[in-house]
């Protein structure tokens, strides 16, 4: 196991319970880990919640990480991946004055080469929408804060893993046949 | 019963009782206080099948409950109110974590409606203990009191047991509900335990037969999954030396042949050294704590590795493995009883021999047969293994009473040792006595303490008194923080820093609380009061006056592998 420091999101599937956030917390601060994005909602399934949540580490420590989360007893199961082995995202909105970018003739521009969308437009200011990876939506940043961007927020990032993965219902399908036994 | 005479139901206090009930809980350790009023008032309508022990402070309860756990087997269970009632039960519930035992705490809580608020007596228990919990929850309504009992025993008391936390608002205590229990034996998002696969166990027989020098370590695993009887047949059957942890004593008797002591820091010399000999180490039940490794960079480099454990967390932490099994230790050992071939290992076996000798002439006769001099804690703790025929239940607080008590008691039955091994809590030793005595009156209980750890729970001689236990404590008096001093002396130059402690009279305390009690000040006089020590059933007290500057030898240094062992202050083994 070598002891690069990478980038590694790790996805968990928990029971909708009070306190699985700060269950998943500890842990991380435990391992003295800094949670550089995190995201949490509810999945498809009924009663269980997704919180992916995005970390630079060394590979022994990522997985110690998941070891001990999928451990706790609301957390069904956990798994880390590098980016190689995912398809990730985040969004990002950006608040700008409207007659700042009316007055300089190239925002369609600009948003074209970014695939960002105007998503509310008024007299004092618009919103753009970008999906993209952190280092895209900053780029946007960069480029739109000669506007003077307002306000701006980028959402956790959200994956999808390259690999095949058994499907978390199936998984669940499994454990209730072992209690049925 | 108090029901709500329309529906048949009852308060959720009262659902909790009978919950216990359910789970074959007979004693509860607790103290009351505003949130549990309504849970103790019902409890008076309990009390021919729950006895509840009235500790001094909360930290008491639990440890007492640890103490019961760990001679049963089964979950301890405590009670205490919100606030600080809850908040002194941290330690114990952090001490429990790391030493895996099973117990069950419910702690009151403020009505759920003025959670939140800073209300008299509350304090966010669920967030002060979930880091060191293994399930915590906040039982906010009545309908949900049995349906979290359940989950909280199945979870205490399953897989790598542990502790669980309850925290029980006033409303749902007094509030109404139908009461109808169904034990819990799943959760879809808990897996207890795995099972180990054809081919890992046939890889394991493959990698033992084919060893010449494989040793086992083992820990409190065996313990706990009842593995005693298959960690001797396989040691036998494979002509395997074997090693114990702190609290894998008591596994394995004293005297059997392929038992050769234990592990860490102040073990014997002959586990540590062949640790860093052998070519296979099997490990099971047991987490390598650094306190066995020493680095592990230097730890068993030379020897392949197959680690056994029911948890997957465990496996490959601190150890890289060759071969890891995720399961009970009990089925493996025995699946791999039956896989590995009968052996014939006897050189290497005898070579443990050799150290052994080591330590018997350099450490342990000068320590045990001293002809002059002050009296020394290895006396001690021999002469109440001779004169209780190696048959009583030892407790140790911790500190050089600790180490020396794991050392030189002899075992001839299991579930017999009980130290705060993991978090080495001062202060667990006689409330951890109490309960293990309660859990068992049928057998002598020996609490080695030192004059440093049973002033920390002191108070709880209040309950020996008020509930006749009959336990038997040994108070080491060296008049210091003994292992601290000794760190003192060996690594900071003899800097005594704060380590220096005037005592109390012992005896007046014994006889405030009518605990009869005794000095024993030479060693002539060590064996008629440890005979009058077990002499009948009520407690008693033994004050020994052992060697001020007495230092457990051998040690591990901080910092030093496994076979950098010092047999004296100035002696290195080998
Ligand atoms: C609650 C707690 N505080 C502090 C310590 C650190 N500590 C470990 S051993 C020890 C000294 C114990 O002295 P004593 O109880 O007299 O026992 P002895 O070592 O002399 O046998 C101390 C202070 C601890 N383990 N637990």
């Amino acid at each position: 196991m070598d002891n690069t420091v990478r980038r590694y999101t790790v996805v968990l599937h928990s029971e909708n319970q009070i306190g699985v956030l700060n269950q998943v917390a500890n842990i991380f601060t435990r391992h003295s880990l800094n949670m550089s994005s995190m995201s949490a909602n509810a999945s498809p399934l009924e009663g269980i919640h997704t919180i992916s949540i995005v970390t630079y580490t060394v590979e022994k420590k990522i997985i110690e990480v998941v070891q001990q989360l999928e451990k706790k007893v609301d957390i069904v199961r956990a798994f880390y991946y590098s980016d190689e082995q995912t398809v990730y995202r985040e969004l990002a909105l950006y608040k700008v004055p409207t007659d700042k970018i009316i007055g300089s003739g190239n925002i369609e521009d600009i948003l074209q080469g970014y695939y960002a969308k105007i998503i509310e437009i008024n007299r004092d200011f618009t919103v753009i929408s970008k999906v993209g990876t952190t280092e895209e939506t900053q780029q946007l940043y960069n480029e739109l804060s000669r506007f003077g961007v307002m306000q701006f927020q980028r959402s956790g990032q959200i994956m999808v893993s390259r690999e095949k993965q058994e499907p978390l219902y199936k998984y669940l399908e499994e454990r209730e046949k072992v209690k049925s036994k | 019963m108090e029901t709500d005479q329309t529906q048949n139901r009852l308060t959720g206090a009262e659902i909790l009782l009978q919950s216990l009930v359910e789970e074959g809980v007979d004693t509860v350790f607790g103290y009351p206080g505003g949130q549990v009023m309504a849970l103790y008032d019902k409890l008076l309508n309990y009390s021919d099948k729950l006895r509840h022990i009235l500790v001094r402070h909360e930290q008491g309860a639990i440890h007492a409950a640890q103490g019961y756990a760990r001679v049963k087997n089964t979950p301890g269970v405590v009670f205490v109110t919100s606030g600080p009632g809850a908040t002194n039960i941290i330690t114990g519930v952090a001490d429990a974590m790391s030493d895996s035992t099973p117990v069950v705490v419910i702690t009151g809580q403020v009505p759920s409606s003025s959670l939140g608020t800073d209300a008299f007596q509350e304090a966010d228990i669920i967030g002060l203990t979930t880091p060191i919990s293994k399930w915590n929850y906040q039982i906010r309504r009545a309908e949900d009191v049995a349906w979290a009992v359940a989950r909280a025993f199945y979870i205490a008391g399953t897989g790598r047991p542990g502790p669980v936390v309850l925290d029980f608002t006033k409303d749902a205590q007094t509030g109404f509900a139908e009461f109808k229990y169904s034990k819990c034996d799943f959760i879809r998002s808990y897996v207890p335990e795995a099972e180990a696969c054809e081919a890992e166990l046939d890889e394991a027989a493959r990698m033992i037969d084919q060893s010449s020098r494989p040793f086992v370590v083992f820990g409190q695993g065996i313990l706990m999954s009842g593995a005693e009887q298959a960690l001797m047949d396989f040691l036998k059957k494979g002509d395997i030396p074997a090693g114990s942890t702190l609290l894998g004593l008591s596994a394995l008797p004293s005297g059997f042949s392929h038992f050769e002591g234990m592990l860490g820091m102040h073990g014997n010399l002959a586990p540590n050294v062949k640790t860093n000999e052998c070519d296979l180490l099997i490990a099971v039940g047991m987490r390598f704590d650094n306190r066995v490794t020493g680095p592990v960079s230097t730890y068993a480099r030379q020897a392949k590795v197959i680690h056994i454990d029911i948890d997957a967390s465990e496996i490959g932490k601190l150890v890289p493995v060759d071969l890891g099994i995720n399961a009970d230790a009990r089925k493996v050992l025995e699946a791999l009883t039956a896989k590995i071939s009968r052996a014939d290992r006897h050189e290497w076996r005898e070579s443990f021999r050799q150290v052994r000798k080591v330590e018997d002439e350099r450490v342990i006769r000068p320590e045990l047969e001293p002809e002059t001099g002050d009296i020394r804690m290895g006396e001690v703790v021999d002469m109440v293994s001779q004169v209780t025929e190696n048959k009583a239940i030892v407790v140790t607080d911790v500190g050089q009473n600790q180490m020396v008590a794991a050392r030189y008691s002899r075992f001839n039955q299991t579930r017999s040792f009980i130290s705060s091994g993991g978090l080495g809590t001062m202060g667990f030793g006689l409330p951890a006595a109490i309960g293990a005595k309660i859990a068992d009156p049928s057998r002598p209980v020996c609490l080695f303490c030192g004059d440093g750890g049973i002033q920390m729970t002191i108070e709880e001689l209040g309950v020996v008194m008020q509930e006749n236990v009959g336990v038997k404590v040994v108070i080491l008096n060296n008049n210091w923080l003994g292992n601290v001093r000794q760190w003192q002396e060996m690594f900071f130059d003899r800097r005594y820093s704060a380590t220096r402690m005037m005592n109390p009279d012992y005896t007046l305390i014994a006889r405030a609380y009518g605990i009869d009690s005794e000095v024993v000040d030479s060693r002539e006089e060590l064996r008629g009061a440890v005979h009058r020590l077990f002499a009948d059933e009520r407690a008693r007290i033994l004050i020994v006056h052992v060697a001020e500057q007495e230092n457990v030898m051998p040690m591990i240094p901080p910092g030093k592998s496994v076979n950098e062992i010092m047999i004296s202050e100035t002696q290195w083994y080998k």
